[in-house]
C-alpha cells in the first residue's frame, strides 16, 4: 500500500519519465499526454496493490501497457476518433542525428529495455518487472540491442554506460 | 579515430521534454484527487509482488512452466499482439459461451470470453443464417474487395488475395443476396445481477474467412470489475445495415439489437477445446490431447508440447514433408521451429481444428489420413526457373583465401548472391557471423525457395560446391549447405535459423580446428575447383 502523498509525491517526481516512454513509443504528443494520465489514474486507483519500493518500475508498467492499448485500439476503436497524425521523434541536436534515428527504427523490444536501461537508469530487475518478463529475457533483449546500436552506428565507439 | 558517444549523456540529450502545462496539469490533478475525501481502492486478483515472486521462483527453479490448455481468445489475441500477451490472458478466467443470436438473418455468436484483470476479452463467429443468400462484410470493407479476405490484416499486413479472385460485390450478384454490413461488439457488463456499465473504450477487430463468414474480437477495460469465478452479464450489441453494390449504405436500413449473454467462468484448463470453426469438418469432435513437454527443449519454443516426438528427425520431417505437400510450409527444415509451429497452425485452422502450433494426435491423424485440405491460402508455386542466371564464366571465378581474403572483405549483415553451376539457380544469403567459416541467412522467402530447389527440396549437411559473389564483385568458389541450424534473425525469410557457407582454408588449419565437417568441406571444395580448372589445388606452405 502507497499512501496518498507518497504516491502524489512520486508519480510528480516520474512525470517527465513517464512522458519520456509514452512519447517514445507511441510518437504522438496527444497520445502519450492521454497514456500518462490513463497511467497514473490507474495507479491511483490500484495503488494498494504495491508497495513504496516497487512503485516505480510498476507505473513505468502501467505507463507501457497503457501505450500498448492505445496502439491496440489504434487497428479499429469506437467510438472512433480520428488518429492523429505522428509527428516525427523529437528534433534532437545535429550531432546525435544518427543516434536519434538509429533508436527510431529499433523494435519496440529492444527499444523500451535499452531506454529503461540507459535513460532512466532501472535496473534489470526493474526492467523486468516494467515488461513483465523474466531477467534472463531483459539480459538478451538488452544484449540485442546494444549490438543492434552498435551495428547502426558502425562510425562511433558507443559507451553503454 | 572513432567519435565516441556515451549512451546515457546522449540520451539524456535526445529525450523530449515534457511540455510544461502538460505538467503542471497532471500535477494538478494528481493533487486533486489526492485531496478527495474518500474513494474506493480497486483490489486487483494478482498483486505485482505476486507476480514477481512467481517469476523469481521460476528463475531460481529453472521451470519452464508448461501451460498447456488453450482457447480461442489467447489464440486470437496471442498471434495479434504476440506471446507476452497469450501469457498474460491465460491468467484469466476463461469462458466457453457458444451462445448465439439471430438478427435479420444474420448470425451472430458469441463463443468464448476471457476476463483478466479488469479487460474483457472475446471472440466469435458471424455467418448468414443457413439457407440465407445475404453475403455479409464488416464495415471497412467496400464490395469491389476480394471476397473472404481481410484487407487489414494481422499486424497490419493486408491478406493478399489471388489475382482474379472474386469480391464481394461478385460475390453477392452469384448468389443473388443482400449484401450487409454487419458488427458485433460488447455494450456493456453487469455483476451478478448487479447494475450494467460500459467500458471507457473497447477495442474489436472483424476479420472476414474464405467461407464468407466473419470472425469478430472485442477488447474491453474498466467497466465493471469482476472477481474471479464470479457469474457476470455481457450485454452484446449486433448490428447489420443494407449496403449497395456500389458501396452506399443505406442508412434507413440500419438495424441493431442487444442480446444478453450470461457467463459462468470455469478454470481455463478444462475448456473443451472442440469448438467452432466455421469450416470445421467431421473430425472437429475430437479434443487435441496435449502432452507437456517434459525434457526436450533444444530449438523447440518454449511450452511446445506434442506427441509427436521432437527429438525423432524422422517424425519431424514426416510432418514437415506432409505440410509442405498441402502447400502450408516452405520448407523441410528438420527442426521444428517457429515456422513449423505457424504451418501446424494454419493447417488447424483450415482443417477446423484447434489452431495452437501442436501436432497432436488428431492433428496428425487427419494430416496423414489423405482427408486433409490443401491450404486456403497456399504458397505461390515457384515459377519454372525461378532463379536460374547465367551464371559467372568460369574463367571469373576465383579460389579466394577465407582467413586471407575473404573474411577481412565482408562484414555481418552484408549480402552475397550464391550461384549453383549444377542447377544454374541463384540466391542471396545474409552473412549473420564470420568465424571459421560464414554463417549466413537466406534473405528472404524467396531467396530460401529457390536455394532448396537447387538442393532438390531437401535439407542436407551434404556441401554443395557454388560461385559465391563477394560484396566486392569477385567470385569465388565455395561450398554451402540448407540445413538450418539454431536460430535465425531474420523472420518471414521461411528459414529458422542460419546455415554455412565454407570458403577455402589450408588443410592443415582445418585438420586441426575442425577434423570432421571442416576437413569434409575443405575436401569438397578442392575437388570442385579440381573440376572447375583441372587443376590440383596447392596448398600454400606456411611458415609454423
Amino acid at each position: 500500500m502507497v499512501d496518498k502523498a507518497a504516491f502524489t509525491l512520486q508519480s510528480q517526481e516520474m512525470l517527465p519519465a513517464l512522458y519520456r516512454m509514452c512519447m517514445n513509443i507511441l510518437r504522438s504528443d496527444a497520445d502519450a499526454q492521454d497514456a500518462v494520465q490513463q497511467c497514473l489514474l490507474k495507479g491511483w486507483a490500484h495503488r494498494a496493490d504495491v508497495s513504496q519500493d516497487r512503485l516505480r518500475p510498476w507505473l513505468m508498467r502501467i505507463a507501457v501497457n497503457e501505450c500498448r492499448n492505445i496502439q491496440r485500439y489504434r487497428k479499429r476503436v469506437y467510438p472512433a476518433p480520428a488518429p492523429e497524425p505522428s509527428r516525427p521523434f523529437y528534433p534532437p541536436d545535429a550531432d546525435l542525428w544518427e543516434l536519434s534515428e538509429a533508436i527510431d527504427r529499433m523494435d519496440q523490444r529492444l527499444r523500451v529495455p535499452l531506454l529503461l536501461k540507459y535513460r532512466e537508469n532501472y535496473t534489470e530487475k526493474e526492467i523486468a518487472a516494467v515488461l513483465r518478463v523474466p531477467v534472463s529475457t531483459v539480459k538478451n533483449r538488452l544484449y540485442s540491442a546494444r549490438r543492434v546500436l552498435q551495428k547502426s552506428l558502425a562510425d562511433l565507439e558507443v559507451a553503454f554506460e | 579515430m572513432k567519435r565516441k558517444l556515451v549512451l546515457s549523456e546522449a540520451l539524456e540529450r535526445l529525450s523530449p521534454p515534457i511540455p510544461a502545462d502538460f505538467e503542471q496539469n497532471t500535477k494538478r490533478m494528481l493533487n486533486d484527487i489526492a485531496l478527495r475525501k474518500e474513494e474506493t481502492v480497486v483490489k486487483t486478483k494478482i498483486s505485482i509482488g505476486l507476480a514477481a515472486a512467481i517469476t523469481l521462483l521460476l528463475l531460481t527453479a529453472g521451470i519452464a512452466l508448461a501451460l498447456t490448455f488453450s482457447s480461442q481468445v489467447t489464440e486470437f489475441f496471442g498471434k495479434l499482439y504476440g506471446n507476452d500477451m497469450r501469457t498474460w490472458l491465460e491468467k484469466g478466467d476463461v469462458a466457453s459461451v457458444n451462445q448465439s443470436f439471430v438478427l435479420d438473418g444474420v448470425e451472430f455468436t458469441l463463443d468464448e470470453v476471457i476476463y483478466c484483470e479488469n479487460g474483457l476479452y472475446g471472440v466469435g463467429t458471424i455467418r448468414p443464417q443457413e439457407g440465407s443468400s445475404a453475403v455479409i462484410i464488416p464495415e471497412d470493407h467496400n464490395p469491389d474487395e476480394p471476397f473472404g479476405y481481410d484487407k487489414i490484416g494481422e499486424g497490419g499486413t493486408p491478406e493478399k488475395a489471388p489475382a482474379g479472385a472474386p469480391s464481394i460485390a461478385d460475390a453477392a450478384r452469384e448468389r443473388n443476396g443482400k449484401l450487409l454490413v454487419v458488427r458485433a461488439l460488447p455494450d456493456q457488463i453487469g455483476v451478478d445481477g448487479g447494475e450494467m456499465a460500459s467500458p471507457e473504450s473497447i477495442g474489436y477487430t472483424l476479420t472476414p474467412q474464405r467461407d464468407g463468414s466473419i470472425h469478430f474480437s472485442f477488447e474491453m477495460s474498466d467497466a465493471n470489475a469482476v472477481e474471479k469465478g464470479q457469474k457476470y452479464t455481457i450485454k452484446m450489441w449486433a448490428s447489420v445495415c443494407e449496403m449497395t453494390l456500389d458501396g452506399q449504405t443505406l442508412e434507413d436500413t440500419r438495424h441493431g439489437e442487444n442480446w444478453t449473454v450470461e457467463i459462468t467462468p470455469e478454470p481455463i484448463s478444462e475448456v473443451s477445446p472442440a469448438a467452432l470453426e466455421p469450416a470445421a469438418p467431421a473430425q472437429t469432435s475430437q479434443t487435441e490431447t496435449v502432452v507437456p513437454e517434459t525434457a526436450q527443449t533444444g530449438t523447440l519454443p518454449a511450452g511446445l508440447a506434442a506427441e509427436l516426438n521432437l527429438g525423432d528427425i524422422d517424425q519431424v520431417i514426416k510432418l514437415q514433408t506432409a505440410l509442405q505437400g498441402l502447400g502450408y510450409l516452405a520448407t523441410v527444415s528438420h527442426t521444428y521451429g517457429e515456422d513449423t509451429m505457424k504451418a501446424v497452425a494454419d493447417f488447424q485452422k483450415d482443417n477446423g481444428l484447434l489452431s495452437d502450433g501442436i501436432a497432436g494426435h488428431s492433428t496428425q491423424e487427419l494430416l496423414y489420413s489423405g482427408n486433409a485440405k490443401p491450404a486456403s491460402n497456399p504458397l505461390p508455386e515457384l515459377e519454372e526457373g525461378a532463379g536460374v542466371i547465367e551464371g559467372p564464366d568460369k574463367s571469373q571465378v576465383q579460389l579466394l583465401h577465407w582467413f586471407d581474403t575473404v573474411k577481412p572483405s565482408v562484414k555481418e549483415g552484408q549480402t552475397c548472391l550464391v550461384f549453383d553451376p549444377a542447377s544454374k539457380r541463384s540466391w542471396t544469403l545474409t552473412f549473420t557471423s564470420l568465424d571459421r567459416h560464414a554463417d549466413l541467412e537466406p534473405l528472404t522467402l524467396r531467396d530460401t525457395r529457390i536455394m532448396n530447389a537447387a538442393f532438390g527440396n531437401k535439407a542436407t549437411w551434404t556441401p554443395k560446391p557454388v560461385y559465391v559473389k563477394l560484396p566486392d564483385g569477385r567470385w569465388t568458389l565455395a561450398v554451402t549447405n540448407n540445413t538450418p541450424q539454431s536460430s535465425g534473425s531474420i523472420t518471414g525469410n521461411g528459414f529458422d535459423g542460419y546455415l554455412c557457407v565454407h570458403f577455402l582454408r589450408d588443410m592443415a588449419e582445418a585438420q586441426k580446428n575442425t577434423p570432421e565437417y571442416g576437413v569434409a568441406n575443405q575436401t569438397v571444395i578442392r575437388d570442385a575447383w579440381l573440376d572447375l580448372t583441372g587443376e590440383t589445388y596447392a596448398e600454400i606452405a606456411r611458415q609454423p
